[in-house]
């Protein structure tokens, strides 16, 4: 299939603009507050530790102001948003239970093949809930707990009280606030000492009542010597009103072991992204971040490494596409807070169509972390005149042994290799395309083989129609 | 503020007593002293500056001697109205705004060459505006030496405003050396407002003082050009505040800024710079690099470059690095038989050579390399 086909296909705003008329089982009123917090907890039966925890998080999100830098939120009406829906009552515990009309829109989305053939298991959202889940045998056997959250809460409660709230604490920013007060789905995983996941875990995540905003929360434990990938892709349908979604993701690296976290962000272009995500990386254990951000109206992600022990390393390496009416706020924050760590940020960042991409980031080293190394590369393509990109990295630095370096550079495509690959029978549209994608490269091998097939046909589809 | 060097006495006595300087002195007194809760001031050791220790403001004919070159050519006049109200919110800038004691508008004639050569050595605070006008195809070489007498502690600040009208040329060299506990403030601010006129500005900071520098290049006409180098060593607890903005305004400009320094002892060093491209500033070209050499454990460095660009037809880029000396360098020296300390000294004089060498004025060049030399000799 073409790519003008493949573009036909969908809606012409929207990529995957599909949306079916599901009525959510319970709603919670519109607006937010002591009581729509404690009913959901209600609902949910969680325990009172949980409770005290999101009313905490209520009260600090009531009082903290919106983030005065930055893209603007003003637009965002807390008022107007429904903070919790439950789609259907139970869980099923196969595909054939799950109702057809779901099925159809994971169908659209091309979940079941990728998961048969590929994946460990799939938890996909629908609305706020995790309303199917499967677990490979293999994982089960390894003892690697992968569930969604809330079933996290209930079957391991020691565990998630251990660390729930330890990375990204319930006062931390207004929005993990808001997400502290009202999360539900997201994942909870857990790889015992020594395991090794060796295919990756993934969940797909999906808005669909109108609406209503999303607080997954997710939390990751790798114990010592484990390593394991998770993956994590979200889509959403087409909104007529902005939407907001306010993720929170801990990860918890414990000594000695990998976790590496994939994201290709995809929501549809009046979404409010606002995601917080953070990691503690103990001794010798290594974090990579893998994200990227294709769709939303305003994206602000600085996913955090937190590197607390000696021989930790930190990867973050990102991507971000704005295209019309766009802002993508993103970029990457560590913390040398022990001697001997390391850590690279990669950022690539396109505009077009008037998109505008910024780079918001920081590397701080505290005064008893010695022999760190610190890598940043920012690079940025302003595809068209009207499209713009601003970079602003924090670098602060409290320490003599350091080697720290940030190397940034803005331009557009090079005329030159244009000219080459149109000499070659390529046509402006193909050649322009094909730089693109060579610019996103270290981020794209980086990906599992199939997300990076998606990615590089959602960023052909956005360059779409765009020469000039 | 009452017994600051910024109180109504000192104020009357430099400006005059009417109602309009009162009503001037009243807004500066609600101006906000710089807090480390401003942005500006985040990472700057300026909020814990006392002023009430200072030195008066004052100015006596020893503590300054300026030579001018093909003075016929150089107009000088005196601004002495106050004005009317604050235009900014930075306390500081506010305060040369309020206690300068001289306001001075300096014009260069077309198609003449000039240089101005001005060595402060001070006992007294002294604070100071002045505007040059650089007209048409002239050339302006300006050089700055300011240090202070002995045990005195001084506030030293200062505005300076260049307009560069058509093909001239301004070549603004400053080299600062206060002693430790006196602060220095300098705003600059470049405009290129002719075509193909060009700023070359050097700083050099090897000093113990409290410095912040701003500098402002505003690229407002086609194919103009600005370079800016600034070298600093700091010593005991000195801290170097920086910040340089590069506004592209206009078609094909050009602007590239160094900023190279080494942090030894307690001192610390905060760098902000900027490069704004605006929409159909085509053909620009930006480069910005800042590298800082930390050589003791106690010494802190921030840096904050950043790049707002709006048009696609540039090449716009920035690095910077922080990290210490280069231990191959330093063995490599070492091997050839010279002793540690020696080497650190080769290696950190080399690399801040980079700028010095590039100050188009010979004495300019060999007095602030042999500064550098002695400040590195104090080991």
């Amino acid at each position: 299939m073409d790519n003008t086909n493949l573009k036909n296909e969908f809606s012409t705003t929207y990529k995957y603009g599909f949306s079916d008329d599901l009525k959510p089982v319970f709603s919670s009123p519109k607006g937010l507050n002591e009581q729509v917090v404690t009913s959901i907890s209600k609902l949910k039966g969680e325990p009172d530790w949980m409770l005290k925890r999101r009313l905490e998080g209520f009260r600090s999100f009531v009082n903290k102001p919106l983030p005065n830098w930055g893209p603007d939120l003003s637009k965002i009406d807390f008022d107007q948003m429904s903070y919790y829906n439950k789609p259907s009552e139970n869980q099923f515990s196969s595909w054939e239970e799950v109702p057809q009309k779901m099925k159809n829109t994971f169908e659209k989305l091309g979940i079941p093949e990728a998961e048969r053939k590929f994946l460990a298991g799939v938890s996909s959202q629908y609305d706020s809930e995790v309303i199917y889940h499967s677990l490979k045998k293999q994982l089960e056997e390894k003892g690697v707990i992968f569930l969604d959250m809330d079933s996290g809460l209930r079957d391991y409660e020691s565990i998630v009280k251990k660390y729930f709230g330890t990375v990204v604490p319930a006062n931390d920013n207004k929005f993990a606030s808001l997400n502290t007060a009202c999360w539900s789905g997201g994942s909870f995983v857990y790889v015992p000492e020594g395991v090794s996941v060796d295919i990756p875990i993934q969940a797909y995540f999906r808005i669909n009542a109108k609406n209503s905003g999303q607080f997954e929360r997710t939390l990751i434990i790798a114990d010592k010597n484990s390593f394991v990938h998770y993956v994590e892709g979200c889509s959403a349908p087409i909104y007529s009103t902005d939407s907001l979604h306010a993720a929170v993701v801990e990860i918890i690296a414990l000594s000695g072991s990998r976790v590496r976290y994939t994201t290709i962000q995809n929501w549809s272009n009046d979404v409010y992204n606002l995601v917080t995500k953070r990691s503690k990386a103990y001794s010798n254990s290594t974090v990579e971040w893998i994200d990227g951000n294709i769709g939303s109206k305003v994206t602000q992600k600085y996913p955090c490494i937190m590197l607390m022990e000696s021989g930790a390393r930190g990867e973050v390496i990102s991507v971000a596409l704005a295209g019309k009416g766009q802002h993508q706020d993103a970029g990457a924050k560590i913390y040398h807070l022990a001697t001997n760590t390391s850590s690279s940020i990669i950022s690539k960042s396109i505009s077009l169509d008037g998109g505008k991409t910024t780079y918001r980031g920081l590397v701080n080293v505290l005064p008893n972390a010695t022999n760190v190394k610190s890598n940043v590369e920012c690079d940025a393509l302003i595809l068209d005149d009207i499209s713009s990109s601003d970079t602003i990295p924090y670098m602060n630095i409290a320490n003599e042994d350091v080697s720290m370096s940030h190397e940034a550079s803005v331009s557009k495509l090079d005329d030159e290799k244009l000219f080459y690959l149109q000499s070659r029978g390529f046509s402006e549209q193909q050649a322009r395309q094909m730089l693109v994608q060579g610019f996103i490269e270290p981020f794209t091998k980086n990906l599992p083989m199939e997300y990076a097939v998606e990615l590089n046909r959602l960023v052909e589809l956005e360059m779409e129609g765009s020469v000039g | 503020m009452s017994n600051s060097i910024f109180s109504k006495v000192n104020f009357i006595k430099i400006n005059s007593d009417n109602e309009r300087s009162i009503k001037l002195f009243d807004e500066f007194s609600k101006c906000a002293f710089p807090s480390s809760t401003q942005e500006n001031y985040k990472f700057s050791k300026i909020p814990s500056i006392d002023f009430s220790s200072f030195s008066q403001i004052k100015k006596t004919s020893e503590d300054q001697q300026i030579d001018i070159t093909n003075k016929k050519e150089v107009k000088i006049s005196n601004n002495s109205q106050i004005s009317n109200s604050l235009t900014s919110y930075d306390f500081l800038s506010n305060a040369v705004d309020c206690f300068s004691l001289e306001n001075n508008n300096v014009e260069i004639n077309a198609d003449s060459n000039v240089s101005i050569v001005i060595k402060d050595k001070l006992s007294y605070s002294y604070l100071s505006k002045s505007t040059f006008i650089i007209r048409p195809n002239s050339n302006l070489t300006l050089i700055e030496y300011v240090s202070n007498a002995p045990n005195k502690k001084i506030f030293y600040g200062k505005k300076t405003k260049f307009l560069l009208e058509e093909d001239s040329q301004v070549n603004y060299i400053q080299i600062e050396n206060l002693d430790l506990g006196s602060v220095y403030y300098h705003d600059l601010d470049f405009q290129l407002n002719g075509q193909n006129s060009q700023s070359n500005s050097f700083q050099c900071h090897f000093a113990n003082s409290i410095s912040k520098v701003n500098i402002n290049h505003h690229l407002n006409a086609p194919a103009t050009q600005s370079i800016n180098k600034a070298a600093f060593l700091l010593d005991n607890s000195g801290h170097f505040d920086l910040e340089t903005n590069a506004f592209h305004h206009s078609i094909k400009t050009k602007s590239d800024i160094v900023v190279k320094g080494a942090l030894k002892n307690k001192s610390s060093s905060f760098y902000k710079g900027l490069i704004k491209i605006d929409k159909g500033a085509k053909g620009t070209d930006s480069f910005l690099q800042d590298r800082v050499i930390h050589l003791d454990k106690n010494v802190s460095s921030n840096s904050i470059p950043s790049l707002k660009i709006d048009e696609n037809d540039v090449r716009a880029s920035h690095g910077a690095t922080v990290s210490k000396l280069n231990e191959e360098s330093l063995f490599y020296i070492n091997s050839r038989g010279i002793d540690k300390t020696d080497a650190q000294r080769i290696v950190v004089e080399g690399y801040l050579n980079e700028v010095i060498n590039s100050i188009p004025d010979k004495t300019a060049l060999e007095f602030s390399s042999n500064l550098l030399k002695e400040k590195l000799q104090n080991k």
